[in-house]
């Protein structure tokens, strides 16, 4: 379905390449097709074209004059205002609420950089930028890192606002305040301070400074490169990019400092200072909120899991275990990312153990345990995280994880059912038992719904040797599962089968490179995403599929240093 | 007595969660100040009119939904049953399509607030492409009330990331959504709380409201340096948030004079318990949400802080789990999304599928009971409503938009007709037109676009 030609310009395009359900895939990751009803159930090959932003990795495509994305002005998602927040005061205090980002393609710093706050979130900032400088100015410790210099008692101390001012302001702005800033500031500053004393009126500028839209959002516009048609971003700017992307926080004195001297004007002076990022403790907290969206977690083993059927310590270790198995990967043995899906490890605790039918870790908390070699288990679709988020803790949804396969892993936006096609099945006998995958055949068997269910069911319905809490199972309803399946065109004999199809897909590559792009530039994904993106996906490649290594390669490339004209 | 487990007993509840502050408020708007037919205020103005949304999801069962007669004093059909007490306010409307087909259940609202298709390429992305129609409401009707619109909800159900439309019913521009509140006490707090202007004035801050006011004057010279430095989009996105910045000072402005005096509940009513996050079950809590929500917004609404509101008992394509309504094992393992899709081994006739839809109808009375509950001049607040009541899809199992429920609630100040059954044909986009129009917004010459674009009233919900 095309999205009309008036809105095309505000829409967003998405990270996805679309799937049709004919057997083909849109060459430009623009609009698919729409489903086709009654189309043979042509699922075998649909995504074989590669083509899309997540075409085939490895493709030699020309990298010329393919232009950066545009210039962006980015709220601060909710998470990064509050580590912002803790970086700037000191941790423990009182954020008051603040409204959630919208997750745009999967991701909230997307929606960040592509949506405004409400008038709701707007007096929530107002409330919350009220209730930290309060407390700042209410503790000694918190209140030094405002100012700069003890204030001469009595009169107003101009001069040591004014340094203040210039050495806090800059970690609030991540950037020098100019001189109209700081006159600005300080006449509040002088205001606020005339009926109340020096550091009630400090309140008044914190409580102003964070609500700037020069804190709440970052504007990272560059300097036009002469010559050029693109701007190049300063050395403030690749200071935040670096700090925000990799640390989902402010940048701290030192970057500042880095990015004053100069030191990021390189493209040199970029990738060492990355690499000593991604060494910092820091980085593990700081892609937190990248691991989570990637594997759509949500709120999964966090919230209320009532409604899930699942006891919350599983369903939080579930969680953890996730999260670990990718730390795991990525910071402490940098393997190859594909184990994500295809592992040889995971994390439990004797919780967890005891619910997949692992032997119990010795020691206590969570520990790296090796999978049996020909156990049904390998790779995070062969545990809760995927199994049991997929369903309700009650019952599974092979339709579901199939779709989440594709849109996740593959980055192949399945489409929605057709408008007005009768979607549901004829009953059968309801006292004779039959498996999941048997009621799905039937569904399948509708003209309306084939078509694009050829693209999800074979790659769920082999998930059904786990029940809907993750758990194997020997039998559904008495009756034996059957857990082979295709992913377009290639058979496998199990979920083990399949892990490996995809560990080794060049897709799956292709999807990691345009996951990472996206929820670090927080663009929105266009025509030239693909092409964008080719280096990447060699670099990545040619790494042996390393995260580190293509972080490295992003943040040293065109596509991070440099930006053309906003649109 | 059975009592919840939060301790309350169920009786108590239904008294009113503001410890009984919606049936024992004084007149929030002084008669002194109303002229002798209590119809409008003495010096002439008349009552303000309100406009809201209220949303259900997943469908119906139209057989079990349209009743079976036209025109006043219709039956009610076995859906719309939970209406009964209220319903000489309740208008059904049938047979009308919603334009442009949908290709998800985000599809309904969006077409429904915009009167145009979704924005966006699949289920992670759709959003609106423009503000919904509430906030074109709120800005020709409300622009000087202390809160533009009120987004409330009721159940925060998890579900899949997804675009904002399919969460959202209000939003002012494309990924920009009102995310309704679900928190019965921050509610109260916006409302009343500290830093809130209520008619009374504003109430007791530490912060002075001057000093909020020199802090927003910074904050806005601010925004006048990026101004310039953006690009065209950007820019308006800086718009849209300095819309809140304005909204705020509005606020802060905000005298109470024109609020219908110094009504001590309006000042301070008692505040509602906690319920997020406690440890009750959905149906417990949504009881007690939805009662305490409802009450709130009846006091929002006759304290004049806000003329518009969105109410969502349920998003878009729920997949919340009512236990009471569904039952026990098996057929717990189906959320109301599930069974609105009638799966395997439920018939188009399963009691189960109608009887969500009920459940949903006797929320939306409770609410509809507590506006009715609050007087005013010579009636009540449900009165000066004019309220559309939608949802996401026509029903389940096909995904259909063809004759779209909706329910229009309320007299808008005597200009809807209440209480009929009105059964057409074409654009339902006509009734968001007709109600917008009603409660005021008649600087609105048409609503929607290309196929959905209607300029035509539905006269049989005119008076």
């Amino acid at each position: 379905m095309r999205v009309p030609a008036k809105f095309r310009s505000v829409s967003i395009v998405t990270a996805f390449a679309a799937l049709s359900c004919t057997g083909t895939v849109s060459g430009d990751g623009r609009i698919g097709a729409k489903p086709t009803a009654g189309a043979a159930g042509a699922g075998g090959g649909a995504a074989a074209a590669g083509g899309g932003a997540a075409g085939a990795g490895g493709t030699s495509v020309g990298t010329a004059a393919v232009a950066p994305p545009p210039a962006s002005w980015r709220r601060l998602t909710a998470s990064q205002y509050r580590n912002t927040i803790d970086d700037l005061f000191g941790p423990g205090l009182d954020h008051g609420a603040i409204e959630a980002t919208p997750a745009l393609d999967g991701f909230s710093t997307v929606g960040g950089a592509q949506g405004a706050a409400s008038a709701y979130g707007v007096e929530q900032f107002e409330l919350a930028a009220q209730q930290v400088a309060a407390q700042v100015v209410a503790d000694a410790a918190r209140f030094g890192r405002v100012i700069a210099c003890a204030p001469a008692p009595r009169a107003f101390d101009s001069a040591c606002a004014r340094r203040s001012l210039a050495s806090f302001g800059r970690r609030v702005f991540r950037r020098p305040l100019t001189d109209a800033e700081v006159d600005r500031y300080e006449g509040l500053w002088r205001a606020a301070a005339a009926p109340a004393g020096f550091a009630p009126g400090a309140a008044a500028v914190v409580s102003a400074l964070l609500q700037s839209p020069k804190f709440l959002y970052r504007t990272e516009y560059g300097q036009p490169v002469a010559g050029t048609a693109t701007r190049r971003y300063t050395g403030y700017e690749l200071a935040s990019r670096l700090s925000y992307f990799l640390w989902n926080t402010t940048p701290d004195d030192a970057l500042l400092e880095a990015a004053a001297r100069g030191a990021l004007d390189t493209d040199d002076g970029i990738r060492a200072t990355a690499e000593a990022m991604l060494i910092s403790p820091r980085a593990r907290a700081g892609l937190d909120d990248y691991f989570a969206e990637l594997l759509r977690l949500d709120d999964f083993g966090l919230a209320d899991e009532a409604s899930r059927n699942l006891p919350p310590s599983l369903a939080a270790g579930m969680r953890r275990q996730a999260l670990l198995d990718l730390d795991d990967i990525v910071f402490d043995r940098d393997a190859t990312f594909s184990e994500l899906v295809e592992g040889t490890t995971t994390h439990v605790d004797a919780e967890l153990a005891r619910h997949y039918g692992l032997p119990t870790p010795t020691g206590t908390g969570f520990v790296r345990v090796t999978l049996p070699q020909d156990g049904p288990r390998t790779g995070f679709l062969t545990f809760g995280a995927f199994l049991v988020k997929s369903g309700n803790g009650l019952k599974t949804s092979p339709v579901r994880r199939g779709k989440l396969i594709r849109e996740g892993l593959l980055c192949q936006a399945v489409p929605p059912p057709p408008p007005n096609v009768d979607a549901s099945i004829p009953e059968l006998d309801p006292s004779a038992p039959r498996t999941t995958r048997q009621r799905l055949e039937q569904h399948r068997s509708q003209a309306g719904c084939s078509g694009c269910h050829a693209l999800m069911d074979p790659l769920g319905l082999p998930f059904e040797i786990f029940d809907a809490s993750a758990k194997l199972r020997a039998t559904e309803n008495g009756l034996p599962i059957d857990p082979s399946g295709e992913l377009d065109g290639q058979p496998f004999a199990t979920p083990r089968g399949l892990a490996h199809l995809l560990a080794t897909s060049p897709k799956l590559d292709a999807c990691t490179v345009s996951r990472l792009y996206r929820y670090a530039s927080g663009a929105a994904s266009d025509a030239d995403d693909d092409r964008r993106l080719a280096p990447l996906r060699e670099a990545f490649r040619a790494s042996g599929g390393r995260l580190r290594a293509l972080i490295l390669a992003y943040v040293g490339s065109a596509l991070f240093l440099q930006a053309s004209d906003p649109s | 007595m059975r009592t919840t487990k939060l301790g309350l007993s169920r009786r108590k509840m239904l008294r009113g969660m503001l410890h009984g502050a919606a049936v024992s408020v004084a007149l929030p708007r002084l008669d002194a100040m109303l002229n002798g037919n209590g119809t409008a205020y003495a010096a002439g103005a008349s009552l303000p009119r309100r406009f809201g949304v209220w949303a259900w999801a997943n469908g119906v069962r139209l057989s079990r939904w349209v009743p079976a007669k036209t025109g006043a004093g219709f039956p009610l059909s076995d859906e719309l049953a939970p209406l009964g007490p209220v319903r000489d306010y309740v208008s059904v409307v049938s047979g009308l399509d919603l334009p442009f087909g949908g290709r998800s259940h985000a599809a309904g609202n969006c077409v429904f607030m915009t009167g145009q298709p979704l924005a966006g390429t699949n289920d992670a992305d759709y959003t609106f492409p423009s503000a919904s129609l509430d906030q074109a409401v709120a800005a020709a009707i409300g622009p000087t009330t202390p809160i533009r619109s009120l987004e409330l909800g009721v159940t925060d159900a998890p579900s899949e990331e997804k675009g904002t439309a399919f969460h959202w019913w209000s939003h002012t521009g494309p990924n920009s959504p009102n995310r309704c509140n679900f928190d019965t006490k921050a509610v109260f707090t916006r409302l009343f709380g500290a830093g809130a202007v209520t008619p009374a004035g504003p109430t007791a801050v530490d912060v002075t409201q001057a000093m909020r006011r020199s802090v927003l004057d910074v904050v806005a010279a601010d925004a006048a340096d990026l101004r310039p430095m953006l690009g065209a989009r950007d820019r308006a996105r800086l718009e849209q948030h300095l819309d809140g910045i304005r909204a705020i000072e509005t606020r802060l402005g905000a005298t109470g004079a024109m609020r219908g005096g110094a009504s001590v509940s309006c000042a301070s009513p008692p505040a509602p318990p906690a319920l997020v996050g406690s440890a009750v079950d959905y149906d417990a809590r949504v009881k007690l949400i939805n009662q305490t929500m409802a009450e709130l917004l009846a006091l929002a609404l006759a304290c004049d802080l806000t003329r518009v509101f969105t109410y969502q008992l349920v998003q878009p394509g729920t997949e919340v789990l009512i236990k009471s309504v569904i039952g026990g094992a098996p057929a717990m393992t189906y959320d109301a999304h599930d069974l609105s899709h009638m799966p395997d081994g439920y018939s188009a006739d399963d009691p189960l599928l109608h009887t969500i839809v009920v459940h949903y109808m006797s929320e939306l009375a409770v609410l509809v009971q507590a506006l009715r509950a609050m007087p005013e001049g010579a009636g009540t607040l449900l009165d000066s409503c004019g309220i559309l009541a939608a949802n996401d899809v026509t029903d389940g199992p096909s995904h259909s938009y063809k004759s779209f429920p909706v329910l229009v609630i309320g007299r808008a100040g005597g200009r809807l007709r209440s209480g009929v059954h009105v059964a057409s044909a074409g654009n339902v986009l006509r009734v968001p037109l007709t109600v917008a129009r009603a409660v005021g917004h008649d600087a609105l010459a048409s609503f929607g676009a290309r196929e959905g674009l209607t300029s035509d009233p539905l006269s049989e919900l005119l008076v």
